[in-house]
């Protein structure tokens, strides 16, 4: 309504004609002397809250009523941009989560996904040489591959990790990185490299196996056995990383790939601090001495809660330390046995095991060897 | 007295108190925007009868400081995990946060903000709104919001239907 009163316009702006002006959708009818709640409101203000909410305060939302359950899983309270932030910190989302419309449920589907499931997808293994896309793998052995191998890792000499890719014919190839660009360490998928394909040292195939000598049945992708030189090597087990980025890390007593780069390894094991000390007379002096560096920054926060120290430090050192590995010679000592017995193939399937007790089960039980290798 | 093209424009609130700002402050609201007024007009009063005074004010003062510092917009997903740490312009942290600013006077402020179509104020009111809400459960939130108590029952219904992200770590 408009009214001409002394030469100046009035506008009376009712509520009524306010709400004719925006579309607005109500929740329910907000009173007219201006309502102090929340769910009073039009669905686009609290969709505006909404998309400032993380995850799980947002899930919270949904849980207070009808009307906040249906706008808190809507594609307008943030899920998209949540999906989007959230997995550019993860290295493998269910392909099936990226193509979810409803967004909500494919957050769902991934966070699901990563917490279930440990095998691989042939995608998620595979590296495309066309199209230069799919994982690219950090290798390197463990120090109980022993040191023929170890002297030579470029991890083992405090460089970036060798670089594999898996093609889908079977064959395994080294990426070589030019001179003049150092590979990414920040980002997981390595996009900055370009790198060219290259032989590996010694020729080598890949493929699954569902049920290897020391290991339970697992589902295609949870296996992988590869020849080196023509002979089988002990079996990859494939699990998520323990750093919970949703990569995938494949493991055998003597090596380790990763989906992603590995951390490298700690440069220099000790550091030299300046300690008191007080001589015999009872004067106080400065000693240099020299500590771990695992030592050293218990030095540095003595304050700090001695549980959480332990937690970030048992963290630091996963994937690094030797010790935070699931797969030892112990647990695979079968294949160990057999590879260095001279065996040019591994057996594998149900028969496996009683195949193997056959044929060495009494040389093993003469020479006592399975305490030893145990040990 | 005002500048040319820059008239008055006088805002009455639902308790008959005046309050005026230039155009140009105005402007930010899509609905002062949009108000007809004829260009001789030096100055035009509108009636807010859905705003109260003590909001209408708040919101005046927002109207007038954004004509001399803009609010930077706010990013999603947020760039930090309290609510300074978001929003890092002083004037506006305090702006929310002042003795004035109880619950109440914020949802108002949140209602005339969408009202007067007024995007960054309503941007700043729901940030402060989501930082009351994050970290709450649902219960909390409930109190809040002032809504009325699920049943037990619906309570463990919904809960065990999200226990998939409580669970994340």
């Amino acid at each position: 309504m408009e009214f001409e009163l002394r030469g100046k316009r009035l506008l009376k702006l009712s509520s009524s004609e306010m709400t004719d002006t925006r579309p607005s959708k109500r929740v329910q009818n907000s009173s007219e002397k201006g309502s102090a709640d929340l769910s009073a409101m039009p669905t686009d203000v609290i969709y505006n809250v909404a998309s400032f909410l993380d995850a799980k305060s947002l899930l919270n939302m949904r849980t207070l009523n009808r009307s906040f359950r249906v706008i808190a899983s809507h594609n307008s309270a943030g899920w998209d941009s949540l999906c989007e932030t959230f997995w550019k910190t993860k290295i493998h989302i269910r392909p099936e989560a990226r193509d979810c419309t409803d967004r909500m449920a494919a957050y769902r589907l991934a966070v699901e996904d990563a917490r279930t499931r440990d095998h691989l997808l042939p995608e998620e293994l595979i590296y495309d040489v066309e199209t230069k896309t799919g994982t690219i793998w950090s290798f390197r052995f463990k120090q109980s591959a022993g040191e023929d191998w170890t002297e030579s890792d470029p991890w083992f000499n405090g460089l970036p990790c060798r670089k594999m890719v898996f093609l889908a014919n079977g064959r395994v190839k080294m990426l070589v990185q030019d001179d003049d660009g150092e590979p990414s360490i920040e980002h997981p998928r390595f996009s900055q490299l370009e790198p060219t394909l290259a032989d590996p040292p010694l020729d080598m195939a890949w493929r699954f196996l569902s049920r290897p000598l020391d290991m339970p049945t697992r589902p295609e992708g949870s296996y992988i056995r590869f020849s080196v030189g023509g002979r089988d090597v002990p079996t990859y087990c494939v699990h998520r990383s323990p750093t919970k980025n949703w990569g995938f890390v494949m493991e055998s007593c003597w090596g380790v790939y990763a989906s992603f780069e590995l951390p490298k390894k700690p440069i220099s094991p000790t550091s030299r601090i300046l300690r008191r000390a007080q001589d015999g007379a009872g004067n106080w002096f400065n000693v240099e001495v020299e500590v771990e560096d695992g030592e050293l920054s218990e030095c540095e926060h003595d304050d700090d809660d001695g549980d959480n120290e332990e937690e970030g430090q048992n963290r630091n050192r996963l994937l690094i330390d030797d010790d935070s590995f699931a797969v030892t010679s112990g647990l695979q000592w079968k294949e160990a046995f057999l590879y260095n017995f001279g065996a040019r193939t591994l057996p594998e399937g149900d028969d496996a095991v009683a195949q193997f007790e056959r044929t060495y089960g009494a040389v093993l039980n003469r020479m006592n060897v399975t305490a030893d290798i145990e040990a | 007295m005002a500048d040319e093209g820059n008239g008055i424009i006088r805002l009455r609130s639902s308790d008959g108190k005046v309050f005026e700002l230039t155009e140009s402050a105005a402007e930010i609201s899509e609905l002062l925007k949009d108000s007809p007024r004829e260009e001789d007009d030096e100055v035009t009063e509108i009636d807010i009868v859905r705003v109260a005074s003590p909001c209408l004010e708040k919101v005046v003062e927002f109207m007038k400081h954004y004509d001399e510092e803009k609010m930077k917009e706010i990013p999603t997903p947020l760039g930090g995990s309290t609510f300074n740490e978001v929003m890092d312009q002083p004037w506006y942290q305090d702006f929310v946060s002042d003795e004035k600013m109880n619950r109440d006077m914020l949802f108002n402020m949140l209602s005339a903000a969408n009202f007067l179509g007024i995007k960054p104020l309503l941007d700043l009111t729901c940030l402060k709104v989501t930082f009351q809400i994050t970290g709450k459960n649902a219960e909390e939130i409930r109190e809040l919001l002032r809504l009325p108590e699920l049943t037990p029952e619906e309570e463990a219904k919904a809960r065990e239907e999200h226990s998939w992200i409580f669970e994340e770590a």
